[in-house]
């Protein structure tokens, strides 16, 4: 909406308040203007007299039908159309009568006759000059047919020029043309003031924009300086696992030939036969656990170089439910864990990269299988379609206990673990992983119901296919 | 609430209120019965009149309402003719009333007009007299005591303001005019019968 349009609006809704609450004011003077109507014929001319006999006065009749007629239609307006011209014509009219039925119940004194000044003067709360006609008419009016049918009740003299009525309705004029001065001016100050109201609100709303897009950019901002982070940090980390799984794979495999040596001369004794430390039952113990622990580094450090690597894809047409099966078969069984294999058997083949592929469904299912307590059952279950238009859509899910929103936004940061002995690189891996075959990898997770991991893989065209020849290679 | 129902509302509204104000009007301009006041000052009067200038006497109902419009133009006549005529108000007690319950508001106004005598005309002997039957009535005697006016000093009923009786008076008093002049009065019936 435009300044002046708003302006426009502005000025009819005060012009509306206005009217409603000079409306309110007036119908609440009506009512004050009965009830002293009545006080005043109550106390002046409460009975007529005849002699002895006395009977209720005219004025006191007058006061109480003829007062409460005055008042009714625009009380009923005033409840009915508030804010309304026919509402302003009626109070207007009702309101000169007012001062004719007082003057009358007063005894026509000089001092009730200011009742007509004082009520135009009210009126003028308005700021709507065309009501004074109404009012003006209604004065002269009455002044005009008293003087017709009895001048002497308005002029004192028995025939009066015909024009003394216009004397009288002359000074209500005398009074209106001040009180249309102030209305005009009221009416201009309230345009001036709606339009700046409107000014004001425009130029408000322009600073709401510039605070709207300052808003933006600094989301903007914030959202690249995340995403910088989120691209900085894989690298960085990169490197340092890089750095790590290199300088850390020579001392393990000195380690591990160091005691493969030593427990096979525990075992043989030097001679070929089992030496008495053998025999001790908590030497093996300590030798598997230090089996145990070499094999758990060397997995650490070779997440830390699959990470790191970055290996290129080498794409060849490969089934997804074997290379599920496989991966079944390497992640260790959980009791009251059941991993169902569901992507049909018919399902059409992609070309991706197998190992790495399968490194994706072992650390995905795997995964699924921790999120469980320990002595927790559920299942995970693993399922592929074939979209319409060659896109593969994978799903890993399980009815597991589900992730909270700030670990499911964090789940695919490089060291982001809520396992106690995770490295935090698995997730990491399957994102980098299907990066390079030019997938998407997306986490849906309700705490309480479970987790999915939904995989969008698209299909592979190969560039010389790309140039000109037909076929897409799925 | 449709137009048309609010239309006929405000033509009802218009109607009965230009009823109520007829009714209002001619209650007010309806005059009262004249008197029939003799042409000479009642010998049997028991009032005082004056022989070195006019007497005027108003005769009045104590508790008519519309009588205090009366006073008040006799208070704005003796402000104007101060010193030219001896000025009487009767306040007229129906028979059977106690004393002094004709001592109202309006006798004290009365008392208060400079140059006025006010007493009391108990079962109205002096009203009686001068054949007055409408309270705020009020005769002009010349000092000869001959009657120049008989008639009311308000435009109409209970209303105040510039009326032909006055401005009789006035030219009587003032520019020495003997003819005899009437107008019309307003005010309850100073008899029992009902306004």
């Amino acid at each position: 909406m435009n300044v002046e349009a708003r302006a426009s609006e502005l000025e009819r809704e005060g012009h509306d308040k206005i009217a409603r609450r000079t409306d309110r004011l007036f119908g609440w003077l009506m009512l004050a203007q009965w009830l002293f109507a009545i006080l005043l014929a109550v106390t002046i001319t409460p009975y007529a007299w005849a002699g002895s006999k006395s009977s209720l006065h005219l004025h006191l009749y007058a006061a109480v039908i003829l007062g409460g007629l005055i008042s009714s239609l625009p009380w009923l307006l005033i409840r009915l159309r508030p804010g309304s011209f026919g509402t302003r014509v009626a109070v207007a009219c009702a309101q000169m009568l007012w001062s004719a039925l007082l003057i009358h119940l007063t005894g026509g004194r000089i001092e009730t006759h200011f009742h007509v000044f004082g009520s135009l003067a009210i009126l003028a709360f308005y700021r709507d000059v065309r009501i004074l006609v109404p009012a003006t008419v209604v004065v002269a009016a009455d002044h005009f047919i008293r003087g017709l049918y009895w001048p002497e009740s308005v002029y004192g003299v028995v025939n009066p020029d015909w024009w003394r009525f216009l004397e009288h309705a002359g000074w209500v004029v005398f009074i209106d043309v001040f009180l249309v001065m102030h209305c005009i001016q009221g009416v201009e100050d309230m345009r001036d003031m709606s339009r700046r109201q409107a000014e004001v609100e425009a130029l408000s709303e322009i600073e709401r924009a510039k605070s709207r897009a300052l808003d933006a950019a600094l989301e903007h901002l914030k959202q690249s300086q995340e995403a910088l982070v989120r691209s900085e940090r894989p690298a960085a980390v990169g490197q340092l696992a890089a750095s790590v799984g290199h300088e850390l794979r020579n001392p393990l495999a000195a380690v591990r030939n160091a005691h493969s040596y030593i427990t096979k001369k525990i075992e043989t004794g030097g001679n070929g036969a089992p030496s008495a430390v053998a025999k001790d039952p908590r030497v093996r113990q300590f030798s598997d656990i230090i089996n145990r622990e070499l094999d758990a580094c060397g997995k650490i450090i070779s997440d830390l170089l699959d990470f790191a690597r970055g290996r290129p894809v080498s794409r060849r047409p490969c089934p997804l439910r074997p290379l599920v099966e496989e991966s079944l078969s390497i992640v260790p069984k959980r009791p009251g864990i059941l991993v169902k294999n569901e992507i049909p058997a018919d399902l059409p083949v992609p070309n991706i990269d197998k190992d790495q592929f399968r490194q994706v469904f072992t650390n995905l299912i795997q995964n699924a299988i921790e999120a469980f307590p320990s002595d927790g059952k559920g299942e995970v279950i693993v399922s592929a379609v074939a979209q319409a238009g060659g896109d593969w859509v994978i799903r890993v899910k399980d009815n597991g206990p589900g992730m909270s929103e700030e670990v499911k936004n964090s789940v695919f940061q490089p060291l982001y673990s809520t396992k106690p002995k995770g490295t935090g690189l698995g997730l990491a891996i399957v994102q980098g992983s299907l990066t390079r075959h030019g997938a998407v990898i997306n986490v849906h997770s309700t705490e309480g119901l479970g987790t999915e991991f939904v995989i969008e893989l698209p299909v592979y065209e190969h560039p010389r296919e790309v140039e000109g020849h037909a076929h897409p290679v799925g | 609430m449709t137009k048309a129902f609010l239309t006929l509302v405000a033509v009802l509204w218009v109607a009965g209120i230009a009823t109520g104000m007829k009714l209002l009007f001619d209650h007010e301009t309806r005059a009262g019965e004249a008197a029939s006041a003799p042409a000479s000052w009642p010998a049997k009067s028991r009032i005082a009149r004056s022989a070195d200038r006019p007497t005027l006497l108003m005769i009045a109902h104590p508790e008519c309402p519309c009588t205090r419009a009366s006073i008040g133009e006799l208070a704005n006549l003796m402000a104007r003719v101060s010193g030219l005529v001896e000025a009487h108000v009767v306040f007229v007690r129906p028979e059977g009333l106690p004393d002094a319950w004709e001592r109202t508001d309006l006798w004290r106004s009365a008392e208060r007009i400079p140059g006025v005598r006010v007493s009391s005309d108990p079962s109205g002997r002096e009203a009686a007299l001068f054949g007055s039957k409408t309270s705020g009535e009020v005769l002009l005697y010349s000092k000869a005591g001959r009657l120049s006016f008989a008639g009311g000093i308000t435009p109409t009923r209970a209303h105040m303001g510039n009326s032909v009786g006055r401005e009789r008076i006035l030219a009587i008093l003032n520019e020495g005019r003997v003819e005899r002049s009437v107008s019309a009065v307003f005010g309850c019936p100073i008899w029992g019968r009902e306004p």
